[in-house]
């Protein structure tokens, strides 16, 4: 064994690699950070949001800063991350000094002995990519950077663990890491992505994207609403979180469309007031009592606040609810028939063959017994189930087709390059060093990272 | 279709019942319009892609408007006095002219999608045509991938080019990167092998035999394994850009009934 200082020579890396790993999955609602290294046990992600916002005292808060807030009531947001991808570094600098670089950072680190994995979303435009490396290196200054698609992280988790078909008889130690074939949706707040991965890398001709994520679910949420009960245009983080609560993707949207349904007048449905059980009541917070609100079912027979008041009780035991019915279900359905609102977009299992239809026919079986879904939208209720189901009717009948779910979604990704930050050897091959960066320039760099 | 006639936009038309004047704008439009408007689910089921201009617009402009952060625009400057302290003293190593460049753009990603756009394709090197993905026989021989590989391709074909156009292009800019790249053969070397030695074997245990097993009626077939070579093809794809990315609207989905919902 050479000493070393020869050792480290001889390697092409030049030098030993930082002794830990930060990984950032720069989400555009928020971002998933924390170390990793091979000496890290279990490595936790921190979930930030990634935003700048202002409440309506005109008090502002940065990233991690926004759990202090008690009333969300008209906040605004300034989000860097528009459409999956860094677009505003000014913001962005601003949230990752807050988070990770001054003395008093949640998780502070010294960018100099510290390795970068950030994940962007897949097919980039190659001006943000530049102005993305020429950052870290030339702002932060990180030691070693790595930057890939969010997707491709996910194939060094234990897929096959995900599946719940077929049991494993003994658990493995070792999974073979990254795993050599898997599909992985990812659905975000900005858009859904499906990505074909062999040994984690991803068949790019095969990447497709659905322009339905979060974001526009809330805001047709918040829509609906709007229209039909009380003027929410301005409570966005309200209207997410009732999204979160109570939306589910429905099994039979004609059958629960057709429960929800008033009647004409004069004919009233008599099943309308709980609808079959899909009516749900939320109670919005008022900020002051309540700075949480919540689901419950719907009681037809409850008055509402204003019969409240007149009954003699007190204005703070009144509620305000919101009660939903088909909006509970007809916005996720945004994933699966787009063209609900007017997207010229097929939904997403349709898009799912048609990145397939890239891939010789030869791998469809593997891609199609091993799909993932990634991301915040996995955990509406229903939808893997779904999604399964509109996948299989449309896959070769003799396919397999499979749909599982991480345990935790939304940090699936970070975990993935949690485990690569592990394996020195193979992340410092996929790494740039600052000094490769400075000898070699950005579009080195930028070709690297595009395999190229 | 109008045989010469051309409509005069008249906005004042009273509608009265029994007729009206009704302006032609397709086989359904007559039969649709005659119906009173309020009724939004007697108009008959048209297919998006028959709407009109001003339809058209008003689809795009609430996409827009669901496209939004906030309801109204706002604008949440960094806050100062953040700015002044920890900001550059921590990490004020000087920036570059570059870095302040970027600091200092406000462009939004419509802004830098219209940049990506005027520039024109970017001459990518080792561009291969998507179609060896399908080339092979086995692939071939279903027609399913074949047409649906072709619709896919039709949404691309503005970046169709003469093959030779393409190839020429490659080498010199491989030639130029290898130059000053010691290390990123290093990491491609290993990857050709990779892919075969994986996807070639099974990790499960085959089943116990039994005496049926050659039966033509119980033999199961299994599409062939693309070759080496096409694994690596597929894998050393350049990425599409963000246009290219964007998932369609098949054929077969535009058949369907636009799905119309009461407000």
């Amino acid at each position: 064994m050479a000493p070393a200082s020869t050792h480290r020579r001889t390697k092409s890396s030049g030098p030993a690699p930082p002794n830990r790993t930060l990984i950032i999955d720069n989400g555009a609602y928020t971002l998933k950070a924390g170390f990793s290294s091979p000496n890290t046990e279990s490595p936790t992600p921190s979930i930030i949001p990634n935003c700048l916002a202002r409440d309506r005292e005109k008090k502002v808060y940065i990233g991690s800063q926004l759990s202090k807030c008690r009333d969300f009531g008209e906040i605004v947001f300034r989000r860097p991350v528009d459409k999956g991808y860094v677009v505003n570094w000014e913001a962005q600098k601003e949230i990752w000094e807050h988070e990770f670089f001054e003395d008093k950072a949640p998780l502070h680190c010294d960018p100099r002995d510290t390795g970068l994995i950030l994940t962007e979303a897949p097919n980039a435009l190659p001006q943000l990519q530049t102005n993305c490396d020429q950052m870290v290196f030339e702002e932060f200054g990180f030691a070693s950077y790595y930057r890939c698609t969010a997707p491709s992280l996910n194939a060094y988790n234990d897929i096959q663990a995900i599946f719940p078909v077929p049991p494993r008889a003994e658990p493995q130690p070792q999974p073979q890491l990254p795993a050599e074939i898997l599909l992985l949706i990812d659905s975000g707040y900005s858009h859904t992505t499906i990505t074909p991965l062999l040994l984690g890398k991803p068949l790019q001709a095969a990447v497709r994207r659905l322009d339905v994520g979060g974001k526009l679910m809330t805001n047709y949420l918040t829509r609906l609403l709007s229209l039909r009960q009380y003027d929410m245009r301005s409570d966005t983080y309200l209207v997410n979180e009732i999204k979160e609560a109570t939306c589910y993707v429905s099994k039979d949207f004609t059958g629960d469309m057709a429960r929800t349904w008033k009647g004409p007048k004069g004919d009233r449905r008599p099943d309308y007031g709980t609808s079959g059980g899909i009516a749900k009541d939320y109670i919005l917070p008022d900020y002051h009592n309540r700075s949480q609100g919540y689901v419950r079912d719907h009681d037809p027979t409850a008055a509402g606040k204003l019969k409240a008041l007149t009954a003699g009780k007190s204005a703070d035991a009144a509620e305000d609810i919101v009660t939903l019915r088909n909006e509970r279900f007809s916005v996720p359905e945004l994933l699966f028939n787009p063209p609900d609102i007017g997207i010229r977009q097929s939904g997403i299992a349709q898009m799912v063959i048609e990145s397939l239809s890239q891939v010789p026919f030869g791998l469809w079986p593997g891609f199609l017994a091993n799909i993932i879904v990634v991301g915040g939208n996995a955990n509406i209720e229903g939808f893997v189930s779904r999604l399964e189901l509109e996948i299989r009717a449309l896959a070769p009948a003799e396919c397999i087709v499979r749909v599982g779910k991480p345990a935790d979604p939304i940090v699936s990704t970070w975990q993935g390059g949690a485990v690569l930050a592990k394996d020195v050897d193979v992340l410092s091959k996929l790494s740039v060093t600052k000094l490769e960066y400075e000898e070699y320039g950005a579009g080195w760099v930028a070709r690297k990272f595009g395999g190229r | 279709m109008n045989f010469g006639v051309l409509e005069v936009a008249n906005s004042t038309v009273a509608p009265a019942p029994g007729w009206a004047y009704v302006a032609d704008t397709g086989a359904k439009g007559s039969t649709t319009a005659l119906q009173p408007r309020k009724r939004a689910r007697n108009q008959a089921a048209s297919s998006l892609h028959e709407t009109t201009a001003r339809q058209e617009t008003k689809i795009l402009r609430e996409l827009a408007v669901l496209d939004r952060e906030n309801h109204k625009d706002v604008s949440i400057p960094i806050p100062v006095r953040h700015r002044d302290n920890a900001g550059r003293a921590s990490h004020g190593k000087g920036t570059t002219p570059a870095v302040r460049k970027i600091l200092q753009s406000q462009k939004t990603f419509s802004n830098h999608l219209t940049d990506f756009q005027a520039l024109g394709p970017t001459p990518l090197p080792s561009a291969p045509p998507p179609t060896p993905a399908v080339a092979t026989p086995r692939a071939a021989a279903t027609p399913r991938t074949a047409s649906t590989n072709l619709t896919s391709k039709g949404t691309r074909s503005h970046k169709k080019k003469d093959p030779s156009a393409v190839s020429t292009p490659t080498p010199l800019r491989r030639v130029s990167a290898a130059a000053p790249q010691p290390i990123k053969i290093e990491p491609d070397t290993p990857m050709p092998d990779a892919p075969s030695v994986v996807l070639s074997q099974g990790s499960s245990k085959p089943p116990v035999p039994h005496s049926e097993d050659d039966s033509p009626l119980l033999v199961s077939r299994m599409p062939r394994l693309p070759s080496q070579a096409e694994l690596e093809k597929l894998l050393s794809a350049p990425p599409l850009s963000y246009e290219e990315a964007r998932g369609s609207w098949t054929a077969e989905d535009r058949r369907k009934p636009v799905r119309v919902f009461c407000v």
